[in-house]
Order: C-alpha cells, then sequence, then structure tokens
C-alpha cells in the first residue's frame, strides 16, 4: 500500500482523469520545457497526443455545438436562399384584356382597338426582409413572441417577412410578347414603389440568427424559461417542437454507370441527374443505355442510345451528337474515344456509329428527334426548333441552359459515353450507388427552400390573377390586398405541423419530414436533432443500402439505428460530422482560370488522351482541362487553408481516371482532421494546444476557426477523404515502425467516429456491436432530466428522475453532451449472481431497502389541456364554450367522474389529489334553445377528466388565451413512480431487464465489508451477450469510487483491463473485482466470490403501472358488440387465431363456446321454423308472428336461437343483397325450395 | 398500483381470523410435524432451525418460506423419540433463544455503559 500512494498521480495522468489534473500536467510541461530553453519554440519539441487532441475537440464544440447543422442550414435559407427564390421569380406581367360586358363602350375599344400599343403593367418582388419573432394577438397588437411563451399558449413561433415591391406601368407595341421574361418593354411610363409589403410568417429556429434567444447568456435563458443547455435547431409550431429530419439523396450532376442482369434489354446504363447550381427545379436525368449483343430486329447490339426529357422513344447517341452539331464521325469519336489508337473501343463504339449512318447533317438528326417529341402534326422548322430547345434546355442543364453551349454538351455526352465504353470493356468498374461520398443529405434549409419556392409561385399567381382582375375591371390596383399572406404562412406551418413536405393537395407528399422534438431525455433530444433519414420503400428487402459502408467511417454512427424495418435507413450523424451549407462555384471557376486551366471551349479534343492532361469537374460539371493537376491540387489545398478558398469546397484528385473534381454544393457531410506536413508531422503543435486550452499567458485563445485559418485541421468530405491516408492518432506517425510514410492527416479522435447515444456508452469496444446498437435505442428510453426547465414546461408527457447522477465511468465525448449536467440515470452497486433465483430471464433482484432511501424514484408529468372553442352553432360569443364547474341541474350529459374538485372557475387547484375519471376542466356548451325541445337543461357538458387507469396531484394550472382569443387552459398532474416488481431497468450495455423481486436489505447478501448490492443480475446475461464493458465498467467503477474521482471509459484509449485491475488490487482488493459474500438469510458465506461493483443503471419509461390491465366485463364496440380493444379503452384481451388453435387441440369446445360467443357478442334472435327467416318476437306480450308473405296467416312455430352478433350483422348484410340465410333448426327430408 | 402492501408482511389478517401460529402432526411419519408460522420470515425461521439443531432431541429441523410474497414460514421438525413432541422442542428453542437475546442485550448495554464511562470526556457530542 506504501507504494501505491505515489501510483495514484500517475494513474490519473494515464487514465485521463478529471480536466484540470490534465492541465496541471501540461503545465508543468510546458514550465520544464520553457525552464530549460527559455525559448518558446521548443514547446513544439514536445509531441502532440491524443489527450492533446481533446483541446481542439472542446474548441470545435464550444464554436459549434451539436446541432451546427440545422442551425446553419436554416441561417443559409433565412439569409440567402429566400431572396434567391424572390429574386428568381419572374416578373408579373400583365396587359388589360376587352372586357364584353353589357354596357360595353363601342367606341372606346374601337379608339383602343385603333392604336398599335397596349399598357402593361409589371410586378417585381426586390428586397426581402425578416424581422423579429411576433405574434399578433386577438385584438390587433403585435408583441415580440419568445419561444417560451409559444411553447405555452400552442402558438407558432415565427417571424414576418416583408418584400419591397416595384410596380410598372408600360405602353409597348400590341404584338409584343409580354410573356417573355426577356421581351424589353422599354421606359416605364410610370412606376410605383412599395416598401416592406407583408408577405406571410416565416417559422423561425431556435437558436438561429433570427431567434430571440441567440444572443442571450444562461441567466437572461433561465429568466425567458428557456433550458439553459437547450441547444435549438427546432420550431416551435402550435406549442409542439418540430425537427426536420434530414434526408438523404442521390448527389446531382454525377456520371453513374451501372451494370444490368440479364432480363434488362441493356447490359450497361449511365444516369446522369442534372440539376442546375442553387436551383430547386426537379431534376432532369439523362439515361445512356447499352444493348445486349443480340438482341431481335435491327438491334444487333452494343449500340448506345440514350433517353432524352419529352422524347418518346430512345435516341441514338450518335444522332445527338449530330444534333449538337458534331456531324463528322471523326470529330464524335474525338470526343468520345479520346484516344484514337485504342482500336478494342473503337470496335466496341462502332455499332452506335453504324446505327447513325443515315443520319448525317444536323437538321436531319434535330428533325429525327423532334418526331419523337410530344408536339404533332408540325412543320419540319417546327420540329427542329423544338428538338433544339429541348437539347438546349432540357438535356444536361448543368452544363447550361444558354445558348451556344453545345460544345461543353458534346463533350460532357463524350465523356458519359466513354465512361460506359470503359465500363464494358472492363477498365472501370460499376458505381456503387450506397457510397457516401455520392450522397447528400437535404436539412432544413434545402427542404424550406423547396416548400418556399412552390408557396411563393402560388403567390405570385394569386397576385398576378388579382392585377389581371383589377386592371380588367378598371379598379385601382392595391398590391397589400393583391398578396395573399396565408399561403406562405399556411403552407410552411402546415408542412411543419404535419409532417407532411409539399403542397397540401399534392400528390405525393414526403411523410414524416418534420417530426415532434422526442423529450424524453436530454441525449434523446440531441440524438432526434442529428437524425437523418433515407427515403426508401423500407419494405424492400435490398440489404445493401442498410449495411454500414466503408464511407460512413466519422460521418454517420456505426451503431446508433433503429432495429427492424428502418434499420440502416436511418441513421445519425457521428459527433463532428459537419454538413455543407453550399458555397457559390464562381469563385471556384475564377481561381481554376488564374490557375491556367484550359476552358473547354478552347481545346481541341485530342488534347484529353494525352497523359499528362487532366479533366477537372466542378459539381459534376465538367469545365476543363489542366496539364499539372498536382500543382493545381497542392495550390487549392493551401488557398482552402487559409480560407481563401471556403472551408467546406472539396477537391478529389482521381489519379487513375485523370481527373479533378471540385465540389461546391450542400448537403455534403465532411468532418475535420489533423492536417499533416510532407515532414509526417502534425500541423498543429503543442503551443497551439496551450493556446487553446488558454495556458499560455499573453497569447490570446485560439478557437477552432483560428486553426482552421491556420490549415492545422481541415473539413474532408466523403469523397475526398478517399485521396487522403489517415493515421489514427498521433503516436502513428512519429514511431519508427509507421504503416505508412505518407500520411496526409490524422484523426482527431477515433472515438468521434460515434454518435450522441453511442458516446454515452463506456467501453464500447468492448462490447460485441448489436449491444452497442441496442443500448443507443435504449438510452432514448432512459429516465433522466430532459431539461433544466422542467418545471416550467408543460409537456404533454414526461419523466423525471429523482436525484439523477453522473456517471462514476464517463467517455471524453459526454462533456459536450452535458451527460453530467442532465444525467439519465444512478451509479448502483451491481452484484452478478444467482440468489434465490428470482433474476431469471433478464429479471433483476433490488434492494427494497434502497428504493425506500429514494433509489430510481421517478416524476411522471402528464398535461390535459383543453380551450373554450367557439359553438358551432351561432357566431356569436354568447354561444362559446364556458370553463366553469357544471350542475347537474342545468347539464346534460354529465360524465360519471367526480365534479367537487373543480374550484368555481372550472378548474382543479393545483395540490389537489385526484385519480380516475376525476373531472380536471370543467367546460359547458350552451345548448340550442330553438331546436331541443323544452328542458331544464340549457348547456352540455364537455369537461376533460383523468385517463381512467391514472392518478396524481395537480402539479401546476395555466390560464391564458388563445391567439384567437379564447380562454385556454393547460393542467399538469405529477405522480411519483417508486420503483417496483415489473418496472424495467438497463445498463448502459444493452442488458436490459425488470425487476423479479424486491428484498429489503436483511434479505440482501452483502460483502465482507458489508456493503449490499442494489441490483442482482444472473450471470446468464453475461456469456452469450459478451457485453465486456459491462464488467469492465463495473471493474474501473470500483476503483474509481474508493479513489474519489471519474473513471474515464473513452473508447479507442490506452486504457486496459490490465491497468485498471493494478489500480483495484493496490487497493487491496481481488484485482478482478470478486469478493466473498455472505448469505443474507442465514449469514453464511457462499462458496463462490462474486463479482460485485457501481454500474451505472438507467430506469427505462416502460412502467408496469403504466401497463396493468385486466378486464371482466366493460365496454363494447357499437357496431358488432364485441369487446373493445386497448388498455385505454377498458378494453379486453384478444383470444386470437393461434391461441384458437391450442384450444382445438384440447378438444376444449365448451371452453372455446365461452371465450368466442358467450364472453363476446352473445345475441338472441326468434326465427320462424317454416320459412327459417328472423320472426317478430314480442316477449312482453308473447306474441311472435313471421311477416314472410308466405307465412303471414298460416299456422306456425318459432324457435328461439342464440348466434354472433356479428353473425346477425351478416345476415342482415345479405338480406339487403337480395341474398335469404334460412335457418332451419331441424332436419328436412327436401332439400328444394318447397315449404 | 397493483403491489401487496406492505404491512401484509407483519400484520396478522384478523378478519380472516389468522393465527400466528398453528401445528399439525405429520400423519406419515412418528415424532414429527409442521408449525405455520404467519408474518414471519428467514430471520426467526432460521434462528429457530439453528436452534433446534442445537437439540440432541431433534433428528430433523427445516423450514421454507414458500416465496417472497408470501409470509409465512412451515416449520418442520422431527424429534428422537416419541417422549418429547416436537411442541416441546420448539419450546425450548424459543426459551433458548430468549435467554440468549436477553444476554446478548445485557453484555452489549454493560459494554456501552463502560466504554461510556471510560471515555467521558470526549462523549460530550454524542451524548
Amino acid at each position: 500500500m506504501a507504494d501505491y500512494g505515489v501510483e495514484v498521480p500517475m494513474d490519473y495522468q494515464q487514465n485521463g482523469g478529471a480536466e484540470d489534473e490534465v492541465m496541471y500536467n501540461e503545465e508543468q510541461q510546458y514550465n520544464d520545457y520553457g525552464a530549460e530553453e527559455g525559448n518558446a519554440m521548443d514547446i513544439d519539441d514536445v509531441p502532440v497526443t491524443q489527450e492533446d487532441a481533446w483541446a481542439v475537440i472542446s474548441a470545435y464544440f464550444e464554436e459549434k455545438g451539436l446541432v451546427r447543422q440545422q442551425l446553419d442550414s436554416f441561417d443559409e435559407f433565412i439569409q440567402n436562399t429566400m431572396q434567391e427564390l424572390v429574386d428568381d421569380s419572374s416578373d408579373i406581367r400583365v396587359s388589360p384584356e376587352l372586357q364584353h360586358l353589357v354596357g360595353y363602350d363601342e367606341e372606346l375599344a374601337e379608339e383602343e382597338n385603333g392604336t398599335l400599343t397596349k399598357k402593361v403593367f409589371e410586378i417585381h418582388f426586390g428586397q426581402v426582409y425578416l424581422s423579429k419573432p411576433t405574434a399578433v394577438e386577438k385584438d390587433g397588437t403585435v408583441t415580440n413572441i419568445f419561444p417560451h411563451e409559444a411553447r405555452l399558449r400552442n402558438m407558432t413561433y415565427s417571424a414576418p417577412l416583408y418584400v419591397d415591391v416595384t410596380m410598372n406601368e408600360y405602353r409597348v407595341r400590341k404584338d409584343a410578347n409580354i410573356t417573355d421574361p426577356n421581351e424589353d418593354l422599354g421606359k416605364a411610363i410610370s412606376t410605383e414603389e412599395a416598401r416592406k409589403e407583408f408577405l406571410g410568417y416565416v417559422p423561425i429556429m431556435l437558436r438561429s440568427l433570427f431567434c430571440v434567444l441567440g444572443d442571450k447568456d444562461d441567466a437572461q435563458l433561465s429568466d425567458l424559461g428557456e433550458c439553459i443547455y437547450d441547444q435549438g435547431g427546432y420550431f416551435v409550431i402550435n406549442g409542439s417542437e418540430k425537427v426536420i429530419i434530414a434526408q438523404e439523396r442521390m448527389s446531382n450532376n454525377h456520371v453513374y454507370a451501372f451494370k444490368k442482369k440479364q432480363p434488362s434489354k441493356f447490359s450497361w446504363v449511365i444516369e446522369t441527374r442534372s440539376q442546375v447550381e442553387n436551383s430547386t427545379r426537379p431534376t432532369s436525368t439523362l439515361y445512356l443505355q447499352m444493348y445486349h449483343k443480340g438482341g431481335k430486329g435491327a438491334i444487333e447490339g452494343n449500340q448506345i442510345r440514350s433517353t432524352l426529357p419529352y422524347i418518346r422513344t430512345d435516341i441514338p447517341v450518335v444522332v445527338i451528337f449530330r444534333a449538337l452539331g458534331y456531324v463528322a464521325d471523326r470529330d464524335i469519336i474525338e470526343h468520345v474515344v479520346y484516344d484514337l489508337t485504342d482500336g478494342e473501343m473503337m470496335d466496341l463504339f462502332r455499332p452506335s456509329l453504324e446505327e447513325a449512318f443515315v443520319i448525317q447533317r444536323q437538321d436531319v438528326a434535330l428533325d429525327f428527334i423532334g418526331r419523337r417529341g410530344s408536339a404533332k402534326d408540325v412543320t419540319k422548322d417546327d420540329r427542329i426548333r423544338y428538338a433544339s430547345g429541348i437539347l438546349q434546355k432540357e438535356v444536361l442543364p448543368h452544363v447550361g441552359t444558354e445558348e451556344n453551349c453545345e460544345t461543353r454538351k458534346g463533350f460532357f455526352l463524350g465523356y458519359a459515353v466513354h465512361k460506359l465504353l470503359m465500363c464494358k470493356l472492363g477498365r472501370a468498374d460499376e458505381d456503387d450507388r450506397d457510397h457516401f461520398g455520392k450522397k447528400r443529405l437535404d436539412l432544413a434549409g434545402p427542404l424550406l427552400g423547396g416548400l418556399f419556392r412552390v408557396l411563393f409561385s402560388k403567390l405570385t399567381k394569386d397576385v398576378r390573377k388579382h392585377l389581371q382582375r383589377c386592371l380588367d375591371e378598371g379598379k385601382h390596383f392595391n398590391i397589400g390586398a393583391a398578396i395573399k399572406s396565408n399561403h406562405i404562412t399556411d403552407g410552411l406551418k402546415y408542412s411543419l405541423a404535419t409532417g407532411n413536405w409539399g403542397d397540401k393537395g399534392a400528390a405525393a407528399p414526403k411523410a414524416g419530414v418534420s417530426q415532434v422534438l422526442n423529450r424524453l431525455t436530454y441525449a434523446s433530444a440531441l440524438s432526434h436533432l442529428r437524425r437523418c433519414n433515407t427515403p426508401l420503400a423500407r419494405t424492400g428487402k435490398q440489404a445493401k443500402p442498410r449495411q454500414l459502408h466503408n464511407t460512413h467511417w466519422g460521418m454517420v454512427c456505426p451503431a446508433e439505428t433503429p432495429e427492424g424495418q428502418a434499420v440502416g435507413l436511418v441513421k445519425n450523424l457521428a459527433l463532428m460530422a459537419y454538413i455543407t451549407t453550399g458555397t457559390a462555384q464562381a469563385p471556384i471557376l475564377e481561381f481554376l482560370e488564374e490557375f491556367s486551366t484550359e476552358n473547354l471551349t478552347d481545346i481541341l479534343p485530342s488534347v484529353i488522351a494525352e497523359p499528362t492532361t487532366c479533366k477537372i469537374f466542378v459539381n459534376g460539371n465538367w469545365v476543363g482541362i489542366h496539364r499539372d493537376p498536382k500543382l493545381l491540387v497542392d495550390t487549392f489545398r493551401s488557398l482552402r487553408r487559409v480560407i481563401d478558398i471556403d472551408a467546406e469546397v472539396s477537391i478529389v484528385r482521381d489519379i487513375p481516371e485523370a481527373e479533378v473534381r471540385i465540389y461546391t454544393d450542400a448537403g455534403r457531410i465532411c468532418r475535420p482532421l489533423f492536417v499533416v506536413n510532407e515532414n509526417q508531422e502534425l500541423a498543429i503543435k503543442k503551443h497551439h494546444i496551450l493556446q487553446l486550452q488558454g495556458v499560455l499567458e499573453g497569447e490570446k485563445k485560439l478557437t477552432w476557426t483560428d486553426l482552421l485559418m491556420e490549415g492545422l485541421v481541415e473539413y474532408i468530405d466523403t469523397e475526398e477523404e478517399e485521396t487522403t491516408m489517415i493515421a489514427m492518432e498521433p503516436k502513428d506517425l512519429d514511431s519508427g515502425d509507421s504503416y505508412s510514410s505518407t500520411y496526409t492527416h490524422c484523426e482527431i479522435h477515433p472515438s468521434m467516429i460515434l454518435g450522441i447515444c453511442a458516446s454515452i456508452i463506456p467501453f464500447p469496444d468492448h462490447n460485441q456491436s448489436p449491444r452497442n446498437t441496442y443500448q443507443s435505442a435504449m438510452g432514448k428510453q432512459a429516465m433522466g432530466i430532459y431539461a433544466s426547465n422542467y418545471q416550467v414546461r408543460m409537456d404533454t408527457m414526461a419523466h423525471v428522475l429523482h436525484y439523477p447522477q453522473k456517471p462514476l465511468c464517463t467517455t471524453r465525448a459526454m462533456e459536450f453532451l452535458h451527460f453530467r449536467e442532465l444525467p439519465s440515470g444512478v451509479n448502483c452497486v451491481v452484484a452478478i449472481m444467482i440468489y434465490t433465483g428470482y433474476n431469471q430471464e433478464d429479471s433483476l433482484i433490488m434492494n427494497q431497502s434502497a428504493i425506500d432511501r429514494g433509489l430510481f424514484r421517478s416524476s411522471y408529468y402528464r398535461c390535459y389541456n383543453d380551450q373554450e372553442k367557439a359553438s358551432s352553432v351561432g357566431a356569436m360569443n354568447l354561444m362559446a364554450e364556458t370553463f366553469e364547474k357544471p350542475t347537474h341541474d342545468s347539464c346534460r350529459g354529465m360524465k360519471h367522474g367526480e365534479y367537487n374538485k373543480l374550484d368555481d372557475d372550472g378548474l382543479v387547484q393545483p395540490g389537489t389529489r385526484v385519480s380516475g375519471d376525476d373531472v380536471l376542466i370543467g367546460k359547458t356548451a350552451p345548448l340550442d334553445a330553438a331546436a331541443g325541445m323544452a328542458s331544464r337543461f340549457t348547456k352540455r357538458d364537455c369537461s376533460t377528466s383523468m385517463k381512467a387507469n391514472e392518478n396524481g396531484i395537480v402539479d401546476n394550472v395555466m390560464v391564458s388565451t388563445t391567439k384567437e382569443g379564447y380562454r385556454f387552459t393547460k393542467v399538469r398532474i405529477r405522480n411519483v413512480r417508486v420503483p417496483q416488481v415489473g418496472d424495467k431497468f438497463a445498463s448502459r450495455h444493452g442488458q436490459k431487464g425488470t425487476i423479479g423481486m424486491t428484498y429489503r436489505q436483511e434479505d440482501m447478501p452483502f460483502t465482507a465489508e458489508g456493503v449490499v448490492p442494489d441490483i442482482i443480475v444472473n450471470p446468464h446475461a453475461i456469456p452469450s451477450r459478451m457485453t465486456i464493458a459491462q464488467l469492465i465498467e463495473c471493474l474501473l467503477g470500483k476503483v474509481v469510487v474508493f479513489q474519489g474521482c471519474e473513471g474515464d471509459a473513452t473508447p479507442f484509449t490506452d486504457v486496459t483491463v490490465e491497468d485498471i485491475s493494478k489500480r483495484l488490487h493496490a487497493m487491496g482488493y481481488q484485482k478482478h473485482g470478486n469478493e466473498a459474500i455472505y448469505q443474507g438469510h442465514t449469514g453464511r458465506p457462499l462458496n463462490a466470490r462474486v463479482f460485485i461493483g457501481p454500474t451505472f443503471y438507467q430506469r427505462l419509461k416502460h412502467l408496469v403501472d403504466d401497463k396493468i390491465h385486466s378486464r371482466a366485463r366493460g365496454p363494447v364496440a357499437m357496431l358488432t358488440r364485441q369487446p373493445l380493444e386497448g388498455r385505454a379503452r377498458d378494453g379486453g384481451l384478444r383470444m386470437g387465431e393461434m391461441e384458437r388453435d391450442c384450444l382445438i387441440t384440447h378438444g376444449c369446445a365448451n371452453f372455446m363456446r365461452d371465450r368466442f360467443f358467450c364472453n363476446s357478442d352473445q345475441y338472441r334472435i326468434h326465427i320462424c321454423e317454416r320459412c327459417g327467416l328472423t320472426a317478430q318476437a314480442n316477449l312482453k306480450k308473447m306474441t311472435y308472428e313471421c311477416r314472410t308473405p308466405m307465412c303471414v296467416g298460416r299456422a306456425n312455430s318459432f324457435c328461439q336461437i342464440e348466434i354472433p352478433y356479428a353473425c346477425k350483422l351478416l345476415f342482415q348484410e345479405l338480406h339487403s343483397m337480395c341474398i335469404s340465410t334460412r335457418i332451419y333448426t331441424d332436419v328436412r327430408k327436401t332439400r328444394d325450395n318447397s315449404y | 398500483m397493483n403491489a401487496p402492501e406492505r404491512a401484509l408482511s407483519f400484520l396478522l389478517d384478523e378478519d380472516n381470523a389468522e393465527q400466528k401460529i398453528t401445528y399439525a402432526a405429520d400423519t406419515k411419519v412418528s415424532n414429527a410435524g409442521t408449525f405455520t408460522i404467519n408474518k414471519e420470515d428467514h430471520t426467526v425461521a432460521n434462528l429457530f432451525r439453528m436452534q433446534l439443531l442445537r437439540d440432541p432431541n431433534v433428528r430433523f429441523a427445516g423450514y421454507i418460506h414458500p416465496h417472497p410474497l408470501i409470509h409465512r414460514i412451515d416449520l418442520k421438525i422431527q424429534t428422537t423419540s416419541s417422549t418429547v413432541p416436537p411442541v416441546d422442542c420448539l419450546t425450548a428453542a424459543i426459551e433458548d433463544l430468549a435467554g440468549e437475546t436477553d444476554h446478548l442485550i445485557e453484555q452489549t448495554t454493560n459494554a456501552i455503559s463502560k466504554w461510556k464511562k471510560e471515555n467521558q470526556a470526549g462523549m460530550g457530542q454524542f451524548q
């Protein structure tokens, strides 16, 4: 033990320990080295370690937080996209049309007709303005609104949007085509400016640039009722918090090659989804298909044809070349094959050339295409114009839609054909559909942008309609009246509220884009804000898109994905993943030009084949060639490392393909990495680290942006990542036997590959991987403190754990997740042993005495709300509903619950104990006096009562008004939940279980020191599940609890089990954490040693009290008279098919009858024994009659039978279709219809 | 909600005339019988068993606590001869235990008062 005292600080150092401990060490080191030379440079001789990386990671999260992608994307939408969309919409031009109305003035019309000019009215939308979030009250007052108020009062947190409008009047020639936006209208004869016209309300993302919380400090935030740890990134729509889930899609403008299987006509297909930069127009896809050899008819094989938009049949690709102006075969071959000496490829291209042999002129080719277009019966000239229009505007629009871009389109088409030929020849591989580099994530910005574009065009359409009407009727046009602001207000709100992305009437809106933010625990909310979805048919059995791809490394969490139908399709971003917001490509093009890129229009196609040249692509568009790609890429990178080029722009040098690809578009996923210079050293030095930590005196504290500016770290996207060589840790760089000598980057920390939920798992690198996935799902159900402002929030349902603890074994990443501040569990003493047998099959034994002392107690909050709606009868406020205590003498339809707990205002008082069916909010609606007959009732009861099987204490009652001015109330009920048999608990390793038994302390086993476990888990839970990390957590927890510090359980560090057990051993414990245990009942020692130590356990939200259900008799469904379903409706427990099968095999027919008939929908009818149809029976008068014409008046006998009510319904339904069902109660001789 | 009441573990169910202890002689084995002790658990049952096993007249003594939520003890005793009935053995055992516990209490209180006397000065804060 004497040595041990010396060992402690060393252990700390090794283990990370507490943070100040680390700083202390560094300062020490700094002082040591500083004293030696007195020269600041020498600090840099100290190697940067993996431990130092945490300073960088802290700087990253300090600046970015955890929901930066949401905020950045939304800010981009607000600041740029919205204005761009308004600018992109063409001006509204309208000229008055002749009206043929009664009393129409012939002369005036003549005069008008006589002139050669007409009046044109033009409306141009200019600058847009967004104000701070406001709300309009019923009385018209506009007030600033804060998110918390919006949440409480079920309002929308949105800001008004204004626009400047210019209205011009022109006089133009009569034949001027005013629908063409390029038509010059000359000088305006009059101009009117309208400043800041109201466009509508735009919901504002919390903590974004335009949110009022943006610049508030913690004290101000808590004054505003906000959680100080809340990161924003969501919207408040009608009081509920909505997150926009990132949507994954394939990237545009990329040339994909796919191999087709036999049943298809094609052997290979090239696909290019082309979209113009920053345009929200739908993509136009170009397909190039190569036919299989040996097809039928004229198709003899290997020809390449293309599918063009609006053209009905596939066009041979050579015809398209001819239509673009490449007439000569040699010209075409130069653009496709590049290297004319490549005989193999020439041979492969020959069938395509031969196919188009008959079409040798451009106009013939255009006509050929035009004939296959949608326009019919038009002249040849029209067809040619139509075809060239399609080629210019619709084919490959990203290359260019202006005139004279045929050269570049020809080059691009040639490139695509070249790729097809390469694939067919086996020189290139099929494209990987699941490569994450070819994926883009659409976040709030692009999604809202798409929505806004549709809504704005709807608005302009309305303005145009209004303007036309005003002009036609000669009325004054008022822009304020023309703009229907509810298009944008309601449109955005509808999509955000329902999650149906797209217009309300749209045919196939994307569902589930916006979801209600999960507020079960803090980590679940964070994880929800970083989720992304792949809109793929979930039923598809295809496994590939669900699998973890190599390129997911560091971008999406390998563990956190749901189980079941959405497995692998719903992903969660890794901690340091960053999503680009998109930057303009113009500066990149400028840069390329400056650094001697040769434009495609200026080169000969023969140059491409030269070995030194390299094709340059920007956002998938081929812009030119370069003769020294290495220099270009190096220059580019060095400029990017000083942010002369935006840090999120990526560059890929594809050496085998001789291509350089540059991407600036939005939605690429990237992550920061340490830059490694040519000497295989990190660019970041020790003094940077010290500066980041702020321990260097007199030097400014570095921030993340500074690191980017100095080129010490850089963002690398998934595609660029493949051209880098990344060291796993700094140590790999300077060790002599390093794996590589060409490292370009180094991981900041390998544990950053994990997402939010997986970062909470201690030692995930010691678990079987599915266990981490299970825990990632379970961590979201753990109770904790979901927000620091839970006392002032009125969530419909919430669980709050009493006295949560920060875990003994923490990971470094937890610091950024605020898991220590808002934890979701308790450190329990856990023994892994067999004891009395009440912990079999994943159940736990819990210490009842510990429970009595408050272990795992939690509060359950539930909110009920109601408002005084205007009654449907009569619009007068008199007829509105009122909150009051309903009385039996004036109210109809009173519920059977307890009304006495209501105060005079119709609401329960805080502190009242309430239980099942008690009325919480008393409300009455006036009865329409005229409609009903005279009665003592003047009101109808429409109160809200508690859920039948819940109880609690009224915690809080809020009364307010809605936006419409109606009174509105929320009542919160609180209920303490004490752990009991049946409640669910889990460790942090996917080991869940329910309490099987609770024992008081005297019945629990104990150690030699008298330690009694809180939880006893069954050892059988361990071997097959291989959750070794749970054992390590327990072991480290034991060490740490005695040393009084935090244990570092970060994955991928140097901590080993041996280190931990040595530390434990040094304290006089058995090194593997086993202890002698004494039987609780007898006090005798057990034969075996038991593994015991503190483990962090979570209480999950599944509590027996919320599940327990039984029913003897109860409500039945109206239609079928069968028992209802579900606990909430006090339903029955279904006896299903399989249960029925069991009864059949047992042969218990009477029991079957009892279950399926007597206890369900037994019914009694009378039938006429003569005709077998139902008869009319009056049991009181004992009269029976059959009204069938055949039976009326005849002597007859009747029979009472019992059938299921559903059967009776079936008979009635059959009768309605003229099918009679006759029931005979005795055996009949004849089988014909004579009776 | 559905959890059994805690008091049921120590309060006799007087409505159903529950007895603290009942004895039933064994019908098959001679000199044997089962005591059913209600509202007790291992604490007392184990003590009885240990004490009974010290008695040379006892051939067998064992108990069962049928289920943690059933607060009952079935204590089975078989004596060596028919002259000593199990009831006598249990009575003796209880008396012995009472004596032993009294002795324990006495010893403890004595030790405490002795310690208090010896450490009078430092006791101020605990008194």
